[in-house]
């Protein structure tokens, strides 16, 4: 990595207890084996000013970033096939380049508009880590969209809200929604859709 | 421990030679077998995957028939274990979308979001995916109650009444991973007898919680949001019954992922590619593997033999080019 990530993630001990716990040990675990990784823990419920700044919904939560607040989330356990997404979304801040069809980067650069893209998953799905992974791409190139992933059976609520029965489901502005692990050509078609 | 399993991020860094001696579509088993004997044969191999490496195995809870693990192993670790070995050999690989192939001319060209490959050989391994029914429902409930990946969507239907459309190896392997989370299942077989491996079929009959329908059809699948129910007929007796159920899970074959083949290599009628002895196909230089060719059983350990048959032959045909 050229780049320090800085990687943040707030915890709160009263609810979720064990999904923050594991996702603690999860990412002190990956920093023990990375200097260039910079870990900060929070408190979701002492540490405010950083829940605000973040606009953190819910904890575990885990911030990607480099020196400025990029639009990468991803709230849950990084765990199983999810795994591959922290380390590529890592990897995707702390080299400050992305592998992706010049044709949708060039398109995506121009979107105006404020884009929030949640992306559900769980970590036993293979083809999740796919669409978040894109997900998180599109938020580092535009500083206009949002890369939300979230572990879906952790957060049943709001799974229910967005009727998730299968994943990889990924939500656009909270009004147009699509299953599955798409390309990225593809994936963008339906972010469009989401903002039209 | 962590396991790093890097994806598409990790890849494409590393692809920016554009020349190769042989190009393998798809990393399932049988193109990452491929690039392990072309990698060995001092070949220089690109595997281009679309979708996940790994292929449709990477999805399968446990793989129990595969020799060597006589516990089973999941197949994202077995597939996880083919690629570091393919690409300890030498071979690169590389996830994108194929766009285009030219697979005519004498230097074989591949045109993907990465950019375009050239190589003197080509081997199709692009294996095949599940089948839809395109019964009514099928498509309006995709995600809503239609799922064909159980390990994706198992959780989603914890404790509720499911139907598992088709008895064969899969459908009654992927309904003894659902067991572990759904309330019940009803088997659907459009044939008349389960025609999953006697060991699946012996360890199913022993669940309680199951019931199968054999010798019958699924009509539709129904609902106003959500799976609500399934229509099922009789093939003997034409007698119609609805089921209520609030997931359906589909297993009822493969079709063969030939689409970016247009009139070459020749395909038999169900799109899979017609191969001689030594997976030679209609066109010079261009070779199939695995679940992509017609061919009588599809299982990782044929689609293994098939990879690296095509990777010898693959290497007998260069040798002659070159001679």
């Amino acid at each position: 990595m050229k780049t320090p990530s800085i990687f943040s993630i707030l915890i709160q001990q009263k609810k979720n207890p064990d999904f923050c716990l594991s996702t603690k040990s999860i990412l002190y675990e990956l920093n023990s084996i990375s200097p260039k990784i910079n870990l900060k823990i929070f408190d979701f419920d002492k540490d405010k000013n950083t829940v605000h700044k973040y606009n953190i919904m819910m904890p575990p939560a885990t911030v990607i970033q480099s020196n400025t607040d990029i639009g990468l989330r991803y709230y849950g356990i990084p765990s199983g096939y999810e795994f591959s997404t922290l380390i590529n979304s890592i990897t995707i801040v702390g080299r400050g380049r992305i592998d992706i069809p010049r044709e949708v980067r060039e398109k995506s650069i121009l979107v105006k508009k404020k884009v929030e893209i949640l992306v559900f998953v769980i970590p036993s799905c293979p083809y999740c880590p796919r669409a978040a992974v894109i997900a998180h791409k599109l938020a580092y190139i535009n500083e206009h969209i949002e890369g939300t992933v979230i572990e879906a059976n952790e957060f049943p609520e709001l799974s229910r809200e967005f009727n998730v029965m299968a994943v990889p489901k990924t939500v656009i502005n909270k009004r147009h929604s699509f299953e599955g692990a798409f390309s990225e050509e593809r994936f963008f078609e339906e972010l469009i859709k989401g903002i039209s | 421990m962590l396991d790093l399993k890097f994806q598409s991020e990790t890849y494409n860094k590393n692809v920016e030679e554009k020349d190769y001696d042989v190009i393998i579509l798809g990393a399932g088993p049988t193109g990452l077998t491929a690039g392990i004997y072309t990698g060995r044969a001092l070949l220089k191999t690109l595997i281009i995957e679309e979708r996940m490496i790994g292929g449709e195995a990477a999805s399968t809870v446990k793989i129990e028939n595969y020799p060597g693990f006589p516990d089973g192993i999941s197949g994202m670790e077995l597939t996880e274990r083919m690629k570091k070995q393919a690409e300890k050999f030498g071979a690169k690989i590389v996830i994108s979308n194929t766009k285009e192939v030219d697979l005519t001319s004498k230097i074989k060209r591949v045109k993907t979001d990465n950019g375009e490959f050239h190589s003197k050989v080509i081997i199709i391994a692009t294996g095949s995916s599940p089948k839809s029914l395109n019964v009514p429902g099928e498509k309006k409930f995709k995600g809503r109650g239609v799922s064909y990946c159980s390990t994706c969507d198992a959780p989603f239907f914890k404790d509720k009444a499911i139907a598992v459309i088709g008895a064969g190896s899969s459908g009654i392997q992927e309904g003894l991973f659902l067991l572990e989370y759904v309330k019940s299942i009803k088997f659907v077989e459009f044939l008349q007898k389960m025609t999953a491996e006697k060991i699946l079929q012996e360890r199913i009959k022993k669940r309680e919680n199951v019931e199968f329908f054999l010798n019958h059809r699924l009509l539709s699948i129904n609902g106003k949001q959500t799976v609500e129910s399934i229509t099922v007929e009789n093939r003997g007796t034409g007698e119609k019954k609805d089921i209520p159920v609030s997931g359906v899970f589909i297993y009822v074959g493969l079709k063969p992922n030939t689409e970016l083949f247009k009139d070459t290599p020749k395909l038999d009628k169900y799109g899979f590619v017609i191969t001689d002895e030594y997976l030679k196909t209609s066109q010079d230089g261009i070779f199939a593997a695995g679940d992509v060719r017609k061919k009588i059983l599809r299982q990782v350990a044929t689609a293994v033999g098939d990879g690296a048959s095509a990777a010898f032959s693959a290497q007998t045909y260069i040798e002659k080019l070159e001679s």
